[in-house]
C-alpha cells in the first residue's frame, strides 16, 4: 500500500513538448509515492489531454488520479504541489 | 404515461442494451463484423432490442449500469439506465449523461482480432459510434448535457482522443467507479468544472460493503460474486484489483432483485467461479455448495461466467466438486451449462512466462496437461468450455504456436469451444494502423485447427443450444454455420 499523501501538479501548454508519453515519463516516479494526484493542464484542447497522459492506461497505477482541463478551485488540501516542468 | 424527469440518464448502444436472446455467448456476435448476412440480420441474433417501460426503462441492462444507477439512487440522484431508443424525451430533461461499454472502438479482444482478419469495423464499434451521433444527443449537448464515460473500455478514449474531441465527453473515468461516480455526477449537477480523465486507484477501489446492490435486473440475471483475481496474469487488468468476495447475503439479494423483475435465470459472475470462498487458488466445497443451492433455489437456469481450468482440476480431484456442482445446476440428462476458461497458450514456457500463477496449485510447467484433464471433467459433467486462445503474446515464438496446435488436436474428443484471440500491443494502436497488422503462418494454422475444431462441436451442441430459440434466430444461425463450414471448406481451411 503506499503513503496517504496528496500531490498537485500544474502543466502548461507552453512547457509541454507534445509528445505523448513525456508528460507521464516526467510524472512516473511521483506515481508510486502519492495517494491522490491531481494534474491542472492548462492550455490544452480536450483531445490533446487525453493523449498526453494515454500511457497512463498502460501502467499499474496504485495512485487515484484525477486531472482537470485548466485549474482545478477546489479545496484539497496537497502536500505538495509542483510545477512541470 | 408519466413525464418522470431524471437528472442522469444511463444508456450504452444497442450492442450491449440487449440479453442477447438469453444467451450471452451470442453477445460475442457484436465483437465482430456481419459475416454472410446482412447486418441488420447479423444485429437481430446478436443483439435484440429488450423488453422496456412505459419510460423506455429496459427491463434488464449490462452489470455495470445497473451498478451505476444503484450508486446514483442512494445517494439521492435521481438516475435511470434507459434504452438507447428512448433517449429522446428524458436527454430534454437530464443534466449528464453517464454511458459504460467493454469495447467503445472495438480495440479490445475478440473485436480486434475480427477486424485484423476481415478488414470489416465490428458492430459494436459502428453502433457505439452511431449511438453518439444520435440527433438526441448532439441537441442535449449543445444544450449543456454533461457526458461522463467509463466501463472497462474506458482506457481506450485514450488512445481516440479525436472522439472525445468531436462529441464533447467530458469526463472519462477508469476503474471501480461505484463510489467515484456519486461526487463527479453531484459536481456535474452543482454545475462545477468536471475533470477530464479519472482513474480510480487500487486503494480507493471500494471495499465490498461500499459496493451498491442493484436495484434493477441485469442482463440475464447477471450478478457479481467476487471481484479481483489473485492470478497475476500479465496480459489480463483484472488482475490488478484486489480480491473480494461478496458474501453470499449480498449475492441472494441481487438474484431476488432480478426474480422480482421477472427473470428465470441468473448468471454468477466472477473471473473465476470455483474461487469463491477459496483458501487461496484452492476451491473449498463448502461455501460453493452452499452459493450453488441459493441460486438454485430462485432460479430453474444457473450460469457461470468463467472458471479457471486448474482450480475445475483441483475441485474434482480432491473434492468430486465438478461433478457435484453440476448435479446442482444442470436441469435433465440433455442438459448443459456454458462457461468462459483461459487456455491462452499451449506452450509450458510462454505459459511460465506470461501466466506463472494460472496453472496454480499445479506447476506452471504442467499447464497442457492440466487443460486437458480439465476438459475431460468437464466434458463427463456436462459443463462446456468456451475456450480462449491468445494470439500474438509478447514474446510468442514458432514452436509456442506449434505446441498450442498440438494441446488442440489433444482437445479435439471434448466437447468444447476455442476461440482464438489475437492480441494487439498497445504501442500498435497509435498509428491508425493497427487493423492492417497480420497474423503470421503459425498463427492462421491455429485459427485454422480452433475452426476445425468449433464446427464439429457446434453441430453436436446446436440442438440443445437452438432448444426454445426463436425459429428466425435459429434459422438465421444455423445459415451462418452452414456458410461457413461452406466456404471454409471452398478456401481450404478445413
Amino acid at each position: 500500500m503506499g503513503p496517504d499523501r496528496r500531490l498537485r501538479v500544474t502543466v502548461r501548454r507552453e512547457s509541454y513538448s507534445g509528445e505523448p508519453g513525456s508528460l507521464v515519463e516526467k510524472l512516473a516516479p511521483l506515481l508510486a509515492k502519492y495517494r491522490h494526484i491531481t494534474i491542472d493542464m492548462h492550455g490544452f484542447k480536450r483531445g490533446e489531454i487525453l493523449e498526453a497522459i494515454r500511457p497512463l492506461a498502460t501502467k499499474n497505477l496504485w495512485a487515484t488520479i484525477i486531472v482537470y482541463n485548466g485549474e482545478n478551485k477546489d479545496s484539497e488540501e496537497y502536500d505538495e504541489e509542483i510545477t512541470v516542468p | 404515461m408519466t413525464d418522470e424527469r431524471f437528472d442522469v440518464v444511463l444508456s450504452v448502444d444497442r450492442t450491449l442494451m440487449s440479453n442477447h436472446h438469453g444467451k450471452e455467448f451470442l453477445g460475442f456476435m457484436a465483437t465482430g463484423p456481419p459475416v454472410m448476412v446482412p447486418e441488420r440480420v447479423w444485429m437481430a441474433v446478436a443483439a435484440p432490442k429488450v423488453k422496456v417501460d412505459g419510460l423506455g426503462r429496459p427491463l434488464e441492462a449490462p452489470y455495470g449500469l445497473r451498478k451505476i444507477e444503484a450508486a446514483l439512487l442512494d445517494a439521492g440522484i435521481k438516475a435511470a439506465v434507459i434504452d438507447p431508443d428512448h433517449l429522446g424525451r428524458h436527454l430534454r430533461n437530464a443534466r449528464v449523461l453517464g454511458i459504460g461499454h467493454h469495447d467503445y472502438f472495438a480495440l479490445g479482444p475478440p473485436s480486434s482480432e475480427w477486424w485484423v482478419l476481415t478488414g470489416k469495423e465490428p458492430v459494436n464499434s459502428k453502433y457505439f459510434k452511431r449511438f453518439m451521433e444520435k440527433p438526441e444527443i448532439r441537441e442535449a449537448k449543445k444544450k449543456g448535457l454533461k457526458i461522463i464515460v467509463g466501463g472497462p473500455a474506458a482506457w481506450q478514449w485514450l488512445w481516440m482522443p479525436e472522439y472525445a474531441e468531436k462529441w464533447g465527453v467530458d469526463t472519462v473515468i477508469e476503474g471501480e467507479a461505484d463510489k467515484a461516480v456519486v461526487s463527479l455526477v453531484q459536481d456535474a449537477l452543482d454545475g462545477k468544472p468536471l475533470p477530464q480523465y479519472v482513474h480510480v486507484g487500487i486503494q480507493d477501489a471500494p471495499a465490498i460493503s461500499e459496493v451498491p446492490l442493484i436495484k434493477n435486473a441485469s442482463v440475464n440475471g447477471l450478478v457479481e460474486i467476487m471481484r479481483g483475481c489473485p492470478r497475476g496474469c500479465r496480459f489480463c487488468s483484472v488482475t490488478l484489483r484486489p480480491l473480494r468476495q461478496v458474501p453470499l447475503e449480498m449475492i441472494e439479494k441481487e438474484l431476488l432483485v432480478n426474480k422480482a423483475c421477472g427473470l428465470d435465470r441468473c448468471l454468477l459472475h466472477s473471473e473465476d467461479i470455483l474461487l469463491y470462498g477459496a483458501d487461496g487458488v484452492k476451491p473449498r466445497p463448502e461455501p460453493l455448495i452452499e452459493l450453488h443451492q441459493i441460486a438454485r433455489k430462485h432460479f430453474k437456469v444457473v450460469g457461470w461466467s468463467h472458471v479457471s481450468l486448474s482450480a475445475v482440476k483441483y475441485a474434482e480431484e480432491n473434492y468430486s466438486l465438478i461433478t457435484r456442482l453440476s448435479e446442482i445446476i444442470l436441469q435433465g440428462e440433455d442438459d448443459y451449462i456454458g462457461v468462459e476458461v483461459g487456455i491462452e497458450t499451449g506452450s509450458p514456457g510462454l505459459a511460465g512466462e506470461t501466466m506463472p500463477a494460472k496453472a496454480a496449485p499445479y506447476p506452471a510447467e504442467s499447464w497442457p496437461s492440466i487443460v486437458k484433464e480439465a476438459f475431460s471433467i468437464m466434458h463427463d459433467s456436462r459443463i462446456v468450455p468456451a475456450a480462449t486462445l491468445i494470439l500474438g503474446l509478447p514474446n510468442e515464438k514458432p514452436e509456442d504456436l506449434v505446441k498450442t496446435l498440438e494441446l488442440i488436436d489433444e482437445l479435439k474428443g471434448f466437447r468444447s469451444l476455442i476461440i482464438p484471440m489475437y492480441f494487439v500491443p498497445m504501442g500498435v494502436l497509435k498509428n491508425g494502423e493497427w487493423y492492417r497488422v497480420k497474423p503470421t503462418g503459425e498463427q492462421l494454422e491455429v485459427m485454422k485447427a480452433c475452426l476445425r475444431h468449433d464446427l464439429f462441436w457446434i453441430r453436436d451442441l446446436s440442438g440443445w443450444y437452438f432448444n426454445k430459440m426463436n425459429p428466425f434466430i435459429r434459422f438465421s444461425l444455423r445459415t451462418v454455420i452452414f456458410l461457413v463450414d461452406r466456404v471454409a471448406k471452398w478456401l481450404r481451411l478445413l
